[in-house]
């Protein structure tokens, strides 16, 4: 297992990274996902060692990593941009740790082609890394990280060079590697899709920050701050005051609505910030029976956007943006319609106002 | 199509200036010593066959091609290790090496070899302090031989050594040694199988440009060989103005320069061949 304690990284004044906590299980994919500048690759380069940290541990199964100089610690690495070495044939970059360590030349021809196979590269092991396109460069990288079955494998944002088409192809591939060699991988990504479809596990870093490590479900529908929110997708943040609890419904006053709301969340004071996905609400036309939460407003804009349509609704108690699936039967609005806005009681997720007003904007 | 030719028009218009300037001021005169050397003091090739049959022109030219040979390699090797400073060196560090390098650059030829000369004369400034550390009982003869011609030359020679070696150093991804690192190699290994053969190109380049120039040397060997080290350059001045044998000096003069073009044009092919990666 590896731990991550209370790892600080300062340039000068600024931290790359501050008082960041994480421990990774033996086998699972977690992922490191943050915006570009806030401390992702950091992170890595400390846990491989090219970055000394200001204070904080590293530890893998509790031995202390810090004295342990890069070349020893026996982790893999996919480096942001590849890192191939550019006058060494396909073969001699995956056989390169290999003959680090001193294995017979037999053996390292056996496990040279059966990594090249596993990436599915084996017709191209005489070629140089420039004769490749992106995505065998990609491949190659990987199988020189995993030929020496190293403890860990670290990837820093080893698919975002690509072109859209096949960074997900190379996803599926990546998620289908890591079920087949069963090593534990840390990839770094700013890309949201690419960690909720991969990883066990995500850790949200912001400014140097952990702001929340858990599994991606939990992560999407229970976000504990308002930059997880928004940082997985859009969400609408609703101000809102306590007014009374009636067994596990709270009741919230927003603007001149009573809402209700059924789910635990984290908040704790009288004010508080509704999180409400939008994929959450649901359109109804003027007049329409609904449940409990309905707020009343008229359409202000439309997108369609293939298999879903965003509607832009103007309400009584503020902007929300809806998502409705395209080929809903009733559903058809139009910029200036009148529509009732409304939610289940467990859809919203409840953040105290102080973590709801850390980042800037609404969803 | 009309297009075409006014824009081949107007391209060959606009490189007149530069063509006019070639041909009057480099191709003409080379031409011109082409045509001595054969044609100098009767119409053939016996001043080319000079070059077999004597002896003392075969010693000028091996001199040269020692001194400018010894010269490549110390200065590159130097220039190495200077580039390989500035490498990892911090700002700061880096400023005040490219200081000393560009320095003695804007101090003509001329001056330093006059410099050189007083410092390692026998009463010089070094021949003082090998004798005052007991390194030796008597001055040291460092001047007026090949030494003294030696380390003028790499003493000029050595920015043009370093700063293409530089440049080569600059270019290489800095995640190169990280990921050789990772892959398990000490840095020691990472050094000799990653980062050096990365340099060849940078180490070819300045070798090339370092002995083009030196098998050219004229100040320097002449002050500081003090007559008794003859480089080419010296050989062919008194041919052209002592001793009147314009087709000899036009002749070395035209192997000098076969010399320079073959060599430049191997380093083009050696580039051109590693960039299509054959
Ligand atoms: N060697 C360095 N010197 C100074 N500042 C650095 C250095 N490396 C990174 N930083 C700073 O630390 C912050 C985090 O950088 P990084 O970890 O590369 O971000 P990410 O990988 O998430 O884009 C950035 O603000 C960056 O400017
Ligand atoms: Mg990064």
């Amino acid at each position: 297992m590896l731990e991550v304690v209370n790892l600080t990284k300062r340039y000068g004044e600024s931290y790359a990274l501050n008082d960041v906590s994480l421990s990774i299980e033996q086998g699972t994919f977690t992922t490191i996902l943050g915006p570009s500048g806030s401390g992702k690759s950091t992170l890595l380069m400390s846990i491989a060692g090219f970055v000394d940290p200001t204070a904080g541990d590293i530890r893998l199964n509790g031995r202390s990593l810090l004295p342990v100089p890069p070349e020893r610690r026996n982790f893999g690495i996919v480096f942001q941009g590849y890192a191939l070495f550019p006058h060494l044939s396909v073969r001699d970059n995956v056989a390169f740790p290999l003959r680090m360590r001193r294995l017979s030349s037999a053996e390292t021809e056996r496990r040279v082609s059966e990594a090249l196979a596993l990436v599915q590269l084996q017709d191209y092991a005489d070629r140089f890394p420039r004769q490749l396109s992106g995505g065998q460069q990609q491949r190659v990288a990987l199988a020189r990280a995993l030929v020496f079955k190293p403890a860990l494998v670290l990837l820093d944002e080893p698919l975002s060079a690509l072109d859209k088409g096949l960074r997900e192809a190379l996803r599926g591939e990546l998620r289908r590697l890591h079920r087949k060699v069963g090593m534990t991988f840390v990839l770094v990504t700013h890309d949201q899709d690419e960690a909720l479809e991969l990883s066990d596990r995500v850790a949200i870093i912001n400014k140097g920050r952990l702001e929340q490590c858990d599994d991606p479900v939990t992560l999407y529908n229970a976000p504990k701050t308002r930059f997880v929110a928004e940082f997985l997708g859009k969400s609408n943040f609703i101000p809102v005051r306590k007014l009374g609890v009636d067994g596990a419904v709270v009741r919230l006053q927003a603007g001149g609505v009573v809402l209700e709301h059924e789910q635990a969340g984290d908040a704790t004071g009288a004010e508080a910030v509704l999180v409400l996905r939008p994929e959450r609400i649901q359109i109804a036309p003027e007049g329409a029976p609904v449940g409990p939460n309905a707020v009343r407003g008229v359409v202000e804009e439309t997108s369609f956007r293939g298999a879903e349509i965003s509607v832009t609704v103007r309400t009584e108690i503020g902007t929300l943006l809806a998502r409705a699936p395209s080929a809903h039967p009733f559903v058809r609005p139009a910029p200036g319609d009148r529509v009732v806005l409304h939610w289940m009681r467990k859809a919203g997720y409840l953040l105290d106002s102080a973590d709801g007003t850390e980042a800037a904007g609404s969803g | 199509m009309i297009a075409g030719s006014r824009q081949t028009r107007a391209f060959l218009l606009f490189l007149t200036p530069s063509l006019v300037f070639l041909t009057v001021l480099f191709a003409y005169p080379v031409g011109k010593v082409l045509l001595v050397s054969v044609t100098d003091p009767e119409l053939g090739l016996q001043n080319y066959r000079l070059l077999i049959e004597n002896a003392a022109l075969r010693r000028v030219f091996l001199t040269t091609v020692r001194i400018a040979g010894l010269t490549t390699l110390i200065a590159v090797a130097v220039g190495y290790v200077l580039a390989y400073r500035m490498h990892t060196a911090g700002e700061r560090e880096l400023r005040l090496i490219i200081f000393c390098l560009m320095f003695p650059l804007w101090t003509s030829v001329l001056v330093r070899a006059f410099s050189w000369v007083t410092l390692l004369q026998s009463n010089g400034i070094v021949n003082g302090i090998l004798i005052g550390t007991g390194l030796t009982e008597r001055p040291i003869q460092l001047v007026r031989n090949e030494i003294g011609v030696l380390i003028g030359m790499v003493h000029v020679m050595i920015p043009y050594a370093t700063l293409p070696i530089y440049a080569v150093m600059k270019g290489i991804d800095a995640r190169l040694p990280q990921a050789a690192r990772s892959l398990g190699a000490s840095s020691l290994q990472t050094f000799v199988r990653i980062f050096f053969p990365l340099t060849l190109p940078g180490i070819g380049a300045a070798m090339i440009l370092v002995f083009i120039t030196s098998i050219g040397f004229y100040v320097t060997p002449i002050v500081l060989g003090g007559g008794k080290v003859v480089m080419i350059a010296e050989y062919i001045s008194v041919q052209i103005t002592e001793t009147l044998r314009w087709g000899l000096g036009a002749m070395l003069a035209t192997v000098l320069l076969a010399i320079v073009l073959l060599f430049v044009f191997a380093f083009r092919r050696l580039t051109v061949l590693r960039e299509q990666g054959a």
